[in-house]
């Protein structure tokens, strides 16, 4: 599913450069539940943003479904991403201005579905996070727990191959945050591969595999359990 | 105060766009606030400077045809009018005829026209404020005696003494008159309309025309001033009974009325509606850039509620928060009006040009002004400065984005409307001179040069007319009194018969006295007979217009031919009928007009000339034309196009201004456009990426960001539409020829504006919409 081959990226600035990722080789197979784990820093969310096909490494190959991707252009990442993937984010990432349901309509209406069959799917995942009750309400009015469940329906719309999480349990607490760990548990047992950011010891036990990352490189990797079915 | 220009000068620093957008509007309002400003104060202060102006009034004389309808207003009237007038109005304290002439002076062996000469009664001392002269009331009691200007003085005696000097002036015989200056008055400016620089006795006046003249109610060529004792009470019936009592039912077809002085700029010249527009304007600009200075202010705040919130954290208090925001703002207005005050120092000159006006600006003289505009800085800095900082001091979060955007999408609207039907009015202005510069007269204007001519020209008009058409370049040569572009103030009383009965007609026939080559000259239409012959017959000849065909009802231009008529007097036939042309200027519609010989009246001459060779064809004019002027006046052409072209000289200052106008709010309504797009893609830089994340292409959301642009856009022209077709209505009423308001005009206004914004805005959304989506979200 995911391949990559000595990633690196480097950012400039006036008088800075910085190395953000050295040398990173990760594969994940197609239903694996991979966390990453490392501080502050350390390169995660480069490499996440890289592997989401929302930034070019400035190095190294990578290689999504197969097919090269590393040096695509924006309009083709867009693409590609469309559909294939779906984010989770820390903070939510809600459009304050659009409900419940525009919100997670919104993958939809870029992979130019028809409304109709927009209405089936954002219903059905509604109610699978159990949350089209507040289908008319808007971001501002759900609790934390909530408004992540409605972002990762957001992200499992349109039946995606992958999905980033980058740290979806961070602005939340024990209880909510154990509930979307659940979901994403279960969307992985349903066959779709994810990809954790986390900083929580707690929820990298959900993953298959965790890998820590340090300075942009990885130094170890370590099996939590075996897929029940490994797909490749 | 240190550390608050420090934070102001840091915070420049940081925000230069920002900072800079909103200066360059508020100065750009502020040049056209002080500019217009001065524009008003001098257009008001005309004929103001006479100590007296409130009470002095000028006399004018209306004609009405037989159904009512007005059909001549002159600012003159008949010399018999003062003197009885004195004797009916106890309130008239001075009241004196002045008659306007250019004339010849001599100046050391030169002969020089002089063109602000006039003859007047004595009371005219008394009238206006002539400074530096005796109050000695007898300075132009006897006849060859004047006043003169101090300009005057100095070029004739060379700034020695001139009371008692005489000047050397010539009549149009060239004989020559000497003339004792009894009086020397200290020059009076620009603007006055009435600017005499030689005052000559009336009594010189009257010897030289005779009593005749004096007494004629038809020789309405006299500026009659008065001035009143106290404000005159009922005064136009009063006037309405003194005209009834010189001729019996006399107000049915003649009235006398008084024209205040103050009036006269505006009702002549200048026009009271233009102060307001203009007025307006300038509420307008400045209107314009202070939303902008709000809408800006309160974008550029939502980077400062950090600092507000630390420094509030800390313990300042809300009303000292309050206060230096406060002057902040205020002293940014002042700044600007500075910098707009030092520019329109520098550029009045250019300005005064643009505009053809006598504009000057020094500070000295304009204090008054000047403080007026401070006020005015200081309250816009105190109502700009006052809404943005309210919404920064009660938003409660760090990084929350203050401020209803309905307000501001309001603002924008408002200045579209404003960009919009301003562009509709510029294109109509625009659209109309056009018209009017290129409408076919029904006569041809062009390559026609005409000279003035003395009464030996005329006398001699066939020879010197042979001796001019040797030129192969030259056509044609005509004598007569007027010429077209000039007005036709002549007419006389007609009859004509209809149905056998020799009537008078119920309306005025225009007359144009001219030769018989008049209408070759200017290629004018026969549409029926002949032209008037060359030869002086025994009934006199008579050319109408079409016009005067259909007014007295006679069936066709045809039946006309052969008609027998009087006009003052004088029993003729109508030989020809004229196609309707157009003498005068495109304001006023075709009327009757009667075309006659009467050579000793002709005063100017017409000639056709061949575009080719027209500086050679000039200087032969020239010298033919000097042969047989006795007098030995400077010779002086024109071309009758150019008159023409003049005649639009109001509509092309009308053009400029709103051609300036028209880019100075698209200008700002650009720069507001630009911090509003700033202000809404920081906003919304969020929503952005995560659309970007989910699937958007860079070209949805540019359709996205700017879909609500285009919309405000829309909603401008809605609004602008209606009423500027309404406004530009009302100014095409002034033209009796008039261009229709075409759709494309609304059309183009609209697809401009829209252009406009949407490359104005979509240099910030693309910046936005490409933006790497990882950005957007790292803030978060």
């Amino acid at each position: 599913m995911i391949k990559t081959e000595n990633l690196t990226k480097v950012f400039r600035t006036e008088e800075v450069e910085t190395s953000a990722l050295n040398e990173v080789s990760l594969h994940v197979k197609k239903g694996e539940f991979v966390a990453i784990m490392g501080p502050s820093g350390c390169g995660k969310s480069t490499l996440m943003n890289i592997i989401g096909l929302l930034d070019n490494p400035t190095g190294g190959e990578y290689y999504f479904d197969g097919a090269e991707v590393g040096q695509l252009k924006e309009r083709n990442r867009t693409m590609l991403r469309k559909g294939n993937i779906g984010f989770v984010f820390q903070s939510f990432n809600l459009i304050d201005e659009l409900n419940v349901y525009e919100n997670v309509e919104l993958p939809l209406i870029y992979l130019k579905l028809k409304a109709r069959e927009r209405k089936e799917m954002v219903e059905k995942v509604l109610e699978r996070m159990k949350i089209a009750h507040r289908a008319k309400h808007f971001p501002q009015q759900l609790s934390g727990g909530q408004q992540q469940r409605v972002a990762i329906a957001r992200a499992v719309v349109a039946n995606p191959k992958l999905i980033l999480a980058d740290e979806p349990t961070g602005n939340l607490d024990s209880k909510n945050g154990l509930e979307v760990m659940n979901l994403l548990t279960e969307l992985n047992r349903e066959g779709t591969t994810i990809v954790m950011v986390t900083h929580s010891l707690h929820d990298s036990e959900f993953a298959h595999r965790v890998v820590n990352l340090f300075d942009g490189m990885i130094i170890t990797e370590e099996v939590k359990k075996e897929m029940g079915e490994i797909l490749l | 105060m240190k550390k608050l220009r420090t934070i102001i000068i840091r915070f420049i620093k940081r925000n230069p766009l920002y900072t800079s957008i909103n200066f360059t509007g508020l100065v750009i309002g502020f040049v056209c606030v002080v500019f217009i400003g001065l524009w008003i104060k001098n257009e008001l202060s005309y004929d103001r400077f006479h100590k007296n102006a409130d009470q002095i009034y000028r006399v004018h004389r209306y004609f009405y045809d037989n159904n009512g309808t007005e059909n001549l207003h002159l600012p003159y009237v008949a010399p018999p009018v003062a003197p009885l007038l004195k004797d009916e109005f106890s309130e008239i304290e001075n009241i004196a005829r002045v008659s306007h002439s250019g004339m010849l002076f001599r100046l050391n062996d030169q002969k020089v026209a002089e063109p602000d000469v006039c003859f007047a009664e004595p009371d005219i001392l008394n009238i206006f404020s002539f400074e530096g002269i005796s109050a000695d009331n007898n300075l132009l009691n006897e006849p060859l005696t004047a006043v003169v200007s101090a300009t005057i003085a100095s070029k004739y005696f060379n700034n020695e003494y001139a009371v008692g000097k005489t000047m050397e002036f010539f009549d149009e015989n060239a004989n020559s008159y000497n003339l004792k200056v009894t009086g020397v008055f200290e020059d009076w400016g620009q603007n006055n309309h009435f600017r005499p620089e030689i005052i000559i006795s009336f009594s010189t006046y009257a010897s030289a025309v005779g009593e005749s003249e004096l007494q004629d109610w038809g020789s309405n060529n006299y500026e009659t001033f008065v001035l009143m004792r106290n404000a005159p009470r009922q005064l136009d019936s009063r006037l309405d009974e003194f005209i009834n009592k010189q001729f019996e039912n006399g107000t049915s077809w003649t009235k006398i009325r008084m024209e205040k002085l103050a009036d006269i700029h505006f009702n002549w010249y200048g026009s009271r509606s233009s102060i307001y527009v203009l007025l307006s304007i300038a509420v307008l600009i400045l209107l314009l850039g202070s939303i902008n200075y709000i809408n800006l202010n309160t974008a550029i705040y939502t980077k400062r509620i950090k600092e507000i919130h630390i420094k509030k954290v800390i313990g300042a208090t809300a009303k000292r928060i309050l206060s230096l925001l406060m002057l902040e703002s205020v002293l940014f207005c002042i700044v600007s009006l500075i910098v707009a005050l030092l520019i329109v120092s520098v550029a009045i000159p250019y300005l005064a040009n643009l505009f053809n006006s006598n504009l000057t600006f020094s500070v000295g003289e304009n204090l008054a002004l000047i403080a007026v505009f401070f006020t005015l800085s200081i309250f816009i800095g105190l109502i700009s400065g006052v809404y943005p900082a309210k919404i920064l001091l009660t938003s409660k979060k760090f990084n929350s984005t203050p401020g209803k955007m309905s307000f501001r999408n309001g603002m924008v609207i408002f200045q579209f409307f404003v960009s919009i039907a301003l562009i509709m009015s510029f294109l109509t202005v625009n659209k109309q001179l056009n018209y009017l510069q290129t409408k076919n007269l029904g006569l041809n204007q062009e390559n026609v040069i005409t000279v003035s001519a003395s009464p030996n020209h005329i006398e001699k008009l066939d020879v010197l007319r042979n001796q001019l058409t040797k030129n192969p370049n030259i056509i044609d040569v005509s004598g007569s009194k007027r010429i077209p572009s000039q007005r036709l103030a002549d007419s006389n009383q007609m009859k004509a018969s209809n149905n056998g009965i020799m009537e008078p007609l119920g309306f005025r026939v225009a007359n144009i006295r001219g030769d018989e080559h008049f209408v070759p000259t200017y290629e004018m239409k026969l549409i029926a007979g002949n032209n008037i012959s060359p030869q002086i017959k025994e009934e006199k000849e008579y050319l109408v217009n079409r016009s005067a065909v259909e007014k007295i009802g006679w069936e066709s231009p045809e039946a006309a031919i052969g008609q027998f008529v009087e006009y003052g007097d004088e029993k003729g036939r109508i030989v020809g009928v004229l196609e309707n042309f157009n003498y005068e200027s495109l304001h006023n519609a075709v009327f009757p007009i009667i075309l006659y010989k009467d050579a000793s009246s002709y005063n100017r001459i017409s000639i056709r000339v061949t575009p080719t060779n027209l500086s050679n064809t000039i200087d032969f004019i020239k010298t033919t034309w000097e042969e047989y002027d006795l007098a030995g006046s400077p010779f002086s052409y024109q071309f009758i196009d150019e008159r023409f072209e003049r005649l639009y000289q109001s509509e092309k200052y009308t053009k400029t201004i709103f051609t300036c106008f028209m880019v100075l709010a698209i200008s700002i309504a650009i720069l507001g456009l630009i911090g509003l797009s700033l202000f809404v893609m920081e906003r919304r830089t969020k929503e952005i990426g995560v659309r970007k994340v989910n699937g958007a292409k860079v070209s949805e959301i540019l359709s996205m960001l700017n879909k609500d642009f285009v919309k405000w856009v829309a909603i401008a022209f809605v609004i602008a539409t209606p009423i500027a077709w309404f406004a530009m209505n009302k100014w095409l009423e002034n033209f009796a020829y008039r261009t229709n308001l075409s759709w494309w005009i609304f059309a183009l206004s609209g697809l401009m504006a829209l252009g406009i914004a949407l490359l104005t805005v979509s240099w910030q959304s693309w910046r936005a919409a490409t933006r790497n989506p990882v950005e957007a979200l790292r803030y978060e």
